[in-house]
């Protein structure tokens, strides 16, 4: 592997992870057209909630790059929060992400998401 | 920092975040292929070899209906063919009654570079707290 290959390569994953990255932060502002723009225009994207509602924590990533398609898992711990600062629910995910390299950059074009585990957090009296 | 440095660095994290993969998949197969054959291992699965450790795995998944291996913190320090990565991970197992245990783990990974990449050498790991 050359510098230039493995640069190459380095700035593709780092792209990838970003481009989750940017899309949960997206999804925690309620930010819809910053979480469409993570997506292919024919990828159905996540139903984004209201802002402030949720806090992503975004975990282990891996990836792996095929040519101009990728396929990236992403650990995701999605707090729902609830009044006054409170966390009601906590919810284990996967984003299983299929991707394509676009002209624009990375897009996800197709996310299968996996729960894993819900544990409520009742809201502190 | 070269290239290579940081494909190193990259491979390094890479193959703690397989095993949870594999772990939590149940692919014994690719648990197996982070390790070494001889490597070293201390912890909650077995005190002596990988190979102890993972044979108990089967069984000890067996009382998990789920498990979700959430991992941060990752420090790594590269020395040429050598490695160590020490890593936080929040355990979540998920019991066949549906009730959940969360388990904080610390894995102090020794790593070698072999002709087939980078694999963890010796195993330390640590139940930091549970809830």
């Amino acid at each position: 592997v050359t510098g230039g290959e493995a640069l190459a390569y380095l700035a593709d994953r780092e792209a990838i992870r970003a481009l989750v990255h940017a899309c949960a932060a997206a999804i925690d502002r309620g930010d819809p057209d910053a979480v469409h723009a993570c997506f292919t225009s024919d990828a159905a994207g996540d139903d984004v909630p209201e802002a402030g509602s949720t806090m992503h924590l975004v975990g282990n990533h891996l990836a792996s790059i095929d040519g101009s398609t990728a396929a990236a898992e992403t650990y995701v711990l999605r707090h729902h929060l609830g009044p006054a600062g409170s966390v009601q629910r906590v919810v284990g995910l996967r984003w299983l992400d299929e991707l394509v390299r676009t002209d624009g950059g990375w897009r996800v074009r197709r996310r299968q998401v996996i729960v894993e585990f819900e544990r409520a957090r009742p809201v502190a009296s | 920092v070269t290239p290579a440095g940081l494909l190193d660095r990259l491979a390094v994290r890479e193959v703690v975040l397989r095993y949870a993969r594999g772990v939590d998949r149940r692919d014994l197969a690719l648990v197996a292929s982070c390790f070494t054959a001889d490597c070293a291992y201390e912890g909650t699965l077995a005190s002596g070899s990988i190979a102890d450790a993972l044979a108990a795995l089967p069984e000890r998944l067996a009382r998990y209906a789920r498990t979700m291996h959430f991992m941060g913190t990752q420090d790594v320090r590269l020395d040429g063919d050598r490695a160590r990565c020490e890593t936080a991970c929040v355990a979540h197992h998920v019991l066949p009654d549906g009730g959940l245990t969360t388990v904080g783990v610390r894995y102090r990974d020794d790593l070698l570079r072999g002709a087939d990449g980078w694999r963890i050498c010796r195993r330390a790991v640590e139940r930091v707290w549970s809830a």
